[in-house]
């Protein structure tokens, strides 16, 4: 399949008041087209700056963007007519002009005539709602019309690259969900590639296949997230105890990699265990039996992405360290 | 990829934002039409009551009136990147193919159109209040024009591209409006004026609209110095906007304000 947007050791930093920060460290990805790729990673870990790079508004220290074969720092216009994109929110519109007329101007400025449009504009006006704004100024429309507006005129224009970043920030549940169907549907119909950030992990998980998670700069992990979410059960324990750990054991228990315990279940601890080598998991074991400490049961734990997400981008160290995470799809 | 879809584009954006706030329109035309009458009367005040006689309102109202175009057209680059940045929508200009120079280029061309007609309309009324007439010979005060404006583009360019870099330097795009003034008006027989962005185009349309002369009458060393000019400020003022344009795009500071 043809690669539509190839990121190859992207780096960049930023002067700080405490130094440089690396904003960037290293990025690779490829997506190719019809994918629908979800950024995610905490606030400050690069994602906004990944985004302005591939749409040539901030320029990478080094490495290499192709959108279709082009990189936009040697041939800009060429590249500039394969991509739209939403930036935060809803900043790619013309306040004093109206729904329609923002739909116009904005498809001349991507070169196409307007009278060719026509017919995805009433598409695009219908898709998302707007049919009674279309002559209201964007200015005196709520935030999500605003948030939808911005996305229409993003995709007033049939570009195969479609970056957004933030698209439901602040939107309420139904323009949320009018938000996800219009995507799913351009990607399903136009195959379009859709490369989107966000902290909504609904969003991701109900529309992206595929997930990218940023942090301090770099790529943690690149992977489908069926296969991610289904990787993370197997490996999380939850092992109940029916008596409390001595300071022995929770000095024991300390030094394996992706242990924790704290108490619940009626004030009883328990030992959260994500093991990578199972010889860890009959350490674990050992700790306890050692001190006939028992246990009340072992439990498979399930996994949802917010806990994967804050465990991917909270032990980074570990999770790069061991390999599993950098399996790309 | 045409530029006339760009070009056309920009004229239908101006069109309807006149059309939407044509009250805005006419508030401004009017308060010029009443700065000058204060002017005017400031003016025959000081020559005690008396009529004005010579050359010297007809200066100030060719002086006026290509002030407010340079004014008008220094403020579309200007201000207007700094209204872009702070709505949000500069990043999406510069994602145009067409780049965001024909996108400045062509919204200049087209507001320039709607400040003509109404810098024509300020002129016909203050003809009307002095009941002074000129020489409005099209083919030699276009070309005139162009070459008063260019400069004006360049040190629009000039302040705009610092502002991406320095973001707020507002107060200072508001003192240049009123240095405008000493550009247009300057006396070129002070040998520096004549190298001053715009002041040597704006001499040779008082040549033509107040001495009546035909273009091709005009002194031949004087419109190619208006023609240097023309394109040496321009010129920097690109230079260095692109300049200040890298830097903005190095430290991720393009679309903030």
């Amino acid at each position: 399949m043809r690669s539509m947007l190839k990121v190859e050791e992207i780096g960049k930093t930023f002067p700080g008041r405490n130094g440089e920060i690396k904003a960037l460290d290293n990025v690779n990805f490829k997506a190719n087209g019809g994918e629908l790729i979800g950024v995610l990673g905490p606030n400050g870990a690069g994602k906004t700056t990944l985004v302005k790079i591939i749409c040539g508004l901030v320029s990478p220290d080094f490495g290499r963007v192709e959108i279709a074969g082009t990189n936009p720092w040697e041939n800009r216009s060429r590249a500039l007519r394969c991509l739209s994109a939403v930036l935060e929110g809803t900043r790619n519109l013309y306040w004093p002009l109206t729904v329609r007329e923002n739909l116009e101007f904005f498809a001349s400025l991507k070169g196409e005539k307007i009278r060719r449009k026509r017919d995805r504009m009433e598409w695009l006006i219908d898709s998302l709602g707007l049919e009674k704004k279309v002559n209201v100024t964007a200015r005196n429309l709520s935030r999500g019309m605003q948030q939808k507006l911005a996305l229409a005129v993003a995709l007033v224009v049939d570009v195969p690259l479609l970056v957004l970043d933030e698209p439901t920030l602040g939107l309420d549940v139904e323009s949320s969900l009018d938000i996800r169907r219009l995507l799913q549907d351009v990607v399903r119909e136009e195959e379009k590639t859709i490369l989107l950030t966000t902290h909504d992990m609904n969003l991701v998980r109900s529309i992206c296949p595929r997930i990218v998670i940023l942090n301090r700069g770099r790529i943690v992990t690149d992977q489908r997230v069926d296969k991610m979410l289904g990787l993370f059960k197997v490996k999380a324990y939850k092992i109940k105890l029916a008596q409390e750990l001595t300071p022995q054991q929770k000095k024991d228990l300390m030094i394996i990699n992706g242990v924790s315990w704290e108490k619940s279940d009626g004030n009883k601890p328990c030992i959260y265990f994500q093991y990578e080598d199972m010889r860890e998991f009959y350490r674990i074991i050992e700790i306890l039996r050692k001190e006939n400490t028992s246990i009340g049961s072992i439990e498979q734990q399930d996994v949802d992405l917010e806990k994967v997400f804050l465990q991917l981008t909270g032990r980074r160290d570990d999770i790069v360290k061991s390999g599993f995470a950098r399996s790309t799809v | 990829m045409s530029n006339l879809v760009l070009l056309e584009a920009q004229f239908r954006r101006e069109l309807i934002l006149l059309k939407r706030y044509f009250f805005n329109f006419l508030g401004g035309f009017l308060t010029f039409c009443v700065v000058f009458i204060l002017l005017f009367l400031g003016y025959r005040g000081l020559a005690g009551g008396t009529e004005i006689y010579g050359t010297g309102l007809e200066n100030l109202i060719v002086g006026y009136i290509t002030w407010i175009l340079a004014m008008h057209i220094y403020q579309d680059i200007s201000s207007t990147l700094f209204q872009e940045a702070r709505e949000g929508v500069l990043e999406q200009l510069y994602m145009s193919p067409y780049g965001y120079s024909r996108v400045t280029i062509t919204r200049l061309l087209a507001s320039l159109g709607v400040h003509l007609v109404m810098v024509f309309s300020i002129l016909q009324v203050l003809i009307l209040i002095t009941k002074r007439s000129f020489n409005l010979d099209l083919v030699s005060i276009f070309p005139l024009l162009i070459l008063l404006l260019l400069p004006v583009v360049g040190i629009g360019f000039f302040l705009g591209g610092l502002q991406l870099h320095f973001k707020r330097i507002r107060s200072i795009l508001q003192i240049v409006q009123f240095l405008l003034i000493v550009i247009v008006v300057a006396p070129i027989n002070l040998f520096w004026a004549s190298f001053l962005p715009g002041t040597m185009a704006s001499h040779l349309i008082r040549e033509v609209m107040i001495g009546g002369a035909f273009i091709t009458e005009l002194p031949l060393e004087q419109v190619l110095l208006a023609l240097f000019i023309a394109f040496i400020f321009p010129a920097l003022g690109w230079g260095i906007f692109k300049l200040c344009e890298k830097k903005a795009l190095e430290s991720g500071r393009l679309g903030q304000f």
